[in-house]
């Protein structure tokens, strides 16, 4: 039920999460944050097992600092993915499997490309342009297979992103009442908090940078 | 009170009467260059001194030689276990420091004897695209030069004095200069003619096409790098022949 979206673009990424923890048939919060910085280039966003989550995104999370701090500089996306799959893929098979489900996106300051894998549960990688999880790419992957470019740009993206939730919420059975985006490029990390609009009786949303209020709107 | 570990200091002497490695950074690459022991004619060649390691990493390896196998196919293996878990090529520095740690281990405990092998590491590391020399000693010491050498002290002495004039004001050699240099110091520290192609191995890593690239010369191919540059071998040596570079 839960919605995680990746779009990459040249020298960008953009990922999406919704913010809904649920147990059973109850919304328990509404306000989560379902991303974790790895390093000043790395974000990973993560869904599954509510346990899971948690436990596995912080040891990852706090693994790759360590690894940061051991070589004296930032793991790169493609060294945080891999290490990540083989930390999931060593887990599936003991008593104790993670059943989480991964977005990992990022900026690579010295190619100054970026780039996003796609990572399930089961941790099969791929280096993909865009990627969604579970019930969402139902909805999402026709849209951004129509509308995906190579030289997207970003705000071209975070629109594209906005389009895959207003498509959701028209016509997912769940609704989903707020989401986080982050968009990843040279400069760093950018949040952006997710603001319902009402436009001819129909619900959408615009983006609203953290740091600065900018709004990125689809239209 | 000072606590010497005795094993590590005749580890550390055994390394001192080994052939000379030498190791050199250039504008182009880096290179390491090594003199063969003294051995039988029935013996097939083989290369003994320097190993490549990774297609970015090489070793050349003083001491003795069981021992520097083992470490050899050690560092092979971390190599490769990093390229598996991260996907990327292990950093130089990364695999030094790996080579020292596991050496460090054998002077803690009683029962062991330490490595008695030093070695250069020469490696490219794609993350800085920078070129990198680092030598460990038996005590699980690293540090990274620009030039150095290793094997018997007077050797080693010659060595370095050669290689701090021709690095003198933060000059820089290109590869070809560089194996000119190496040449030089071989002609400086045995009575050592134009025909020791066989007694002698040498190593190139270059980036070609983006690609870190080492390469092994062959006899033949030494053979050829000694005749370009044969005026360093001159029959009588007394002439003073403190030439160019």
């Amino acid at each position: 039920m839960e919605t995680q979206i990746g779009i990459r673009g040249d020298n960008f990424v953009v990922l999406l999460s919704d913010k809904i923890v649920a147990q059973s048939i109850v919304k328990m919060k509404h306000n989560q944050d379902k991303m974790k910085q790895l390093n000043k280039n790395n974000v990973m966003s993560v869904t599954g097992e509510a346990g899971d989550v948690d436990s596995f995104s912080e040891y990852i999370e706090a693994n790759i600092k360590l690894f940061g701090l051991r070589q004296n500089r930032p793991l790169t996306t493609s060294e945080c993915a891999y290490w990540t799959r083989g930390t999931l893929a060593e887990a599936l098979r003991s008593r104790s499997p993670y059943n989480v489900n991964l977005l990992i996106g990022g900026f690579n300051p010295n190619t100054k490309k970026s780039s996003l894998y796609r990572i399930d549960y089961l941790s099969s990688i791929c280096e993909v342009p865009f990627a969604a999880h579970g019930y969402t790419s139902y909805f999402a992957y026709s849209l951004m297979d129509k509308e995906y470019r190579k030289d997207l740009t970003k705000e071209e993206a975070i629109k594209l992103a906005i389009r895959c939730v207003k498509q959701l919420d028209h016509r997912f059975l769940v609704g989903q009442p707020g989401f986080i985006l982050r968009v990843i490029d040279e400069e760093g990390i950018h949040t952006y908090d997710s603001q319902p609009i009402l436009e001819n009786g129909q619900r959408s949303f615009n983006f609203v940078n953290v740091a600065n209020n900018v709004v990125v709107s689809e239209a | 009170m000072s606590r010497r570990v005795r094993q590590v200091e005749n580890a550390i002497e055994a390394v001192n009467h080994g052939s000379l490695v030498l190791g050199l950074k250039c504008s182009d690459g880096a290179l390491l260059f090594a003199e063969r022991e003294d051995q039988s004619k029935l013996l097939e060649q083989q290369q003994e001194k320097i190993y490549k390691i990774d297609k970015h990493i090489m070793t050349g390896v003083v001491g003795v030689n069981s021992d520097s196998n083992t470490l050899v196919t050690r560092s092979r293996h971390q190599a490769q276990g990093h390229l598996k878990t991260f996907n990327s090529p292990i950093e130089t520095e990364k695999l030094v420091n790996y080579v020292a740690h596991f050496k460090h281990l054998y002077t803690q405990y009683g029962g062991m004897r330490p490595y008695g092998v030093s070695m250069l590491i020469v490696g490219y590391d794609e993350a800085t695209s920078e070129f990198q020399l680092f030598r460990t000693d038996p005590a699980g010491n690293y540090d990274a030069w620009r030039a150095t050498c290793i094997g018997k002290s007077e050797q080693v002495k010659i060595g370095r004095d050669i290689l701090k004039t021709s690095l003198a004001d933060g000059a820089t050699l290109d590869l070809d200069q560089g194996i000119r240099a190496a040449l030089k110091v071989l002609s400086k520290i045995k009575e050592s003619n134009i025909d020791c192609a066989d007694k002698i191995e040498l190593a190139t890593l270059k980036v070609v096409n983006g690609e870190p690239t080492i390469k092994i010369y062959t006899i033949p191919e030494i053979k050829e790098k000694l005749v370009e540059n044969k005026d360093l071998f001159k029959k009588d040596d007394d002439s003073s022949d403190e030439d160019d570079e």
